[in-house]
């Protein structure tokens, strides 16, 4: 529950330790530890360490979709709405009238 | 100091239309405000009216639960400040909501604005009339153009 999109503040880390290493231990995924708004380290299971070592590093499940604000930026095809002559502003307001 | 903004529903919302006449613009002002670190505020209930009018475009739950991902990971890694509608800002709320004679959604992101001391950011120009000079309200080509 602490990490959000394969990635987690330190200092959620710092407080929720046992059940964030539980969380990647379970996941099977990388996660992105950051601080001060920028990724430090990555934490992945003893089970996918001992993979990669064995050279098996596709073992790792990485989701390549941009996350965040990338997300506004670079949005995936099939996430955008491409309904011709929807105007946002036109949207909102309707959701507020 | 980090530049901060408050950002409107229409804003993000157009981000994700791609025939939306506004889209390449909005996309623009992500990108700016992501190479120059900008903090943006945004309150809860600009959220709940993104996921819902985009779930009401594009009928599909699960693009609509990507949108509410896509928000805790961008308040996760520091450049998202959601304001929570608790008792705190009710006292904001309660102190500022008549200087805009508007719609009570469109008050929560006005008084969230004038709170904050944070240019609003809307591509609606009757939200911008309506909040007059009671707090910096520009568009993002105004934004962009600073």
């Amino acid at each position: 529950m602490y990490i959000a999109k394969n990635t987690v503040k330190v200092s959620d880390l710092r407080r929720h330790t046992a059940e964030v290493l539980d969380e990647v231990e379970e996941s099977n995924r990388p996660v992105m530890v950051f601080s001060r708004s920028q990724p430090k380290v990555v934490m992945i299971s003893y089970s996918t360490f001992e993979s990669m070592k064995n050279g098996a590093s596709s073992v790792i499940k990485s989701d390549t979709e941009p996350s965040g604000i990338d997300f506004l930026i670079n949005t995936p095809e099939k996430y955008l709405i491409k309904t011709k002559g929807l105007d946002a502003v036109k949207l909102i307001r309707e959701l507020r009238d | 100091m980090k530049k901060k903004i408050v950002l409107d529903a229409s804003v993000v919302i157009s981000s994700l239309i791609s025939h939306e006449p506004k889209h390449f613009e909005s996309k623009e002002l992500m990108r700016f405000i992501k190479q120059h670190d900008v903090l943006v505020i945004i309150p809860l209930f600009t959220i709940m009216e993104v996921i819902h009018g985009y779930f009401r475009a594009i009928a599909d739950m699960d693009a609509a639960d990507k949108i509410y991902k896509m928000f805790i990971d961008w308040n996760t890694q520091g450049g998202l400040q959601i304001i929570n509608l608790e008792s705190a800002f009710l006292i904001h709320f309660t102190a500022n909501h008549h200087l805009f004679p508007v719609k009570t959604a469109d008050a929560v992101v006005a008084v969230t604005s004038y709170a904050f001391k944070a240019p609003l950011v809307t591509w609606d120009k009757q939200l911008i009339r309506m909040c007059g000079d009671n707090t910096k309200t520009i568009t993002p080509e105004e934004f962009l153009a600073q």
